[in-house]
């Protein structure tokens, strides 16, 4: 840094560097202000306009969910599955559930099948409920694009798609 | 290898965060502002060392800050450049007596804040008693008052 005289003392001042370093830190604070914002619109994570549904093509299956998530921070995937029997059933395809973690899921399965590709999960019914709804509680282990299908079974799937910030 | 990576990124937004922040802000520390520093640290641990709880996680973190910090005061003593970059420079609020009340506003000082450093460091009441008023780059104000005249002179 060059150090200037100002009558008498010195000082490493630079006024042209000064003003720059105020139009920097302006438009620092509308990066600041804008990033708040679409963290609150939901851009970042969570928030206002964040949530997808996600609806099967004869709408007896859909899935609710988060577009963005946070890197190993809980998310909520919330499925509503049309009842037959006195039983539902969600399927979800193995793509899926290698980058999250379901830490837990709300009502307790019936039945938990592994199968070749996916994993289903049974619920019954009770009272004659037409449809059961469903929320897994999962953890993100990957980030940037997370994606994966899900449906009532395997045959009748809707697709799922997150950003995972890091 | 993550915790070194997350670390390193923290310092940076940390770093860019305070800078856009401007020269004022911690420097006039109150209790709340003191509370809001802590704050930060607490917002900032979950992202330093995520879910690892071991004494060797807390030591790669603490290490690769002070690493990171270590490497900065190296090349900012090296690169002028860099160090003008990263710790800004000092800017003159009252140059020969005259107040900059552009500059002022700019770095959000008033004349209190002046008239205050006048008193703590100098016992100066007065503005026109001002020679010049420094806003260093610590955040800090540097005051340097006008000569007195000499007892007995007209």
């Amino acid at each position: 840094m060059s150090v200037r005289r100002v009558r008498g003392i010195e000082l490493s001042d630079d006024p042209p560097f000064t003003r720059k370093s105020w139009k920097v830190e302006r438009a620092g604070w509308i990066g600041l202000t804008l990033f708040l914002v679409a963290g609150f619109l939901g851009v970042l994570g969570p928030g206002l306009f964040s949530e997808v549904r996600r609806v099967d093509a004869l709408g007896r299956f859909q899935a609710i969910y988060d577009r963005f998530g946070h890197f190993r921070s809980d998310a909520t995937l919330h499925v509503v599955a049309r009842a037959e029997g006195g039983e539902a059933s969600v399927w979800i395809g193995d793509r899926y559930l290698e980058d999250v973690e379901i830490t837990s899921v709300r009502p307790e399965p019936l039945k938990v099948r592994a199968e070749a590709d996916g994993t289903t999960y049974l619920f019954a019914t009770g009272g004659g409920e037409r449809s059961v709804d469903v929320r897994f509680e999962i953890t993100f282990q990957k980030s940037g694009v997370v994606k994966g299908r899900m449906g009532r079974s395997r045959d009748d799937t809707v697709s799922i798609r997150h950003f995972v910030y890091p | 290898m993550e915790i070194i990576v997350r670390a390193a990124a923290v310092y940076v937004i940390v770093w860019l965060l305070f800078r856009i922040s401007g020269k004022r802000t911690l420097k006039e520390m109150t209790t709340f502002d003191f509370v809001l520093l802590l704050i930060i640290s607490e917002c900032t641990q979950q992202a330093l060392i995520g879910k690892d709880y071991s004494v060797t996680g807390a030591c790669m973190a603490v290490g690769t800050l002070l690493a990171v910090d270590i490497g900065l005061s190296l090349l900012k003593r090296r690169f002028k450049k860099v160090e003008k970059l990263l710790d800004n420079v000092p800017v003159l609020l009252i140059e020969r007596g005259a107040v900059h009340s552009d500059r002022l506003r700019k770095e959000r000082v008033d004349e209190d804040d002046i008239l205050a450093a006048a008193r703590e460091l100098h016992g100066i009441s007065r503005l026109d008693r001002i020679e010049y008023a420094i806003l260093e780059t610590s955040g800090a104000i540097s005051i340097i008052p006008k000569p007195q005249p000499a007892a007995g002179s007209p």
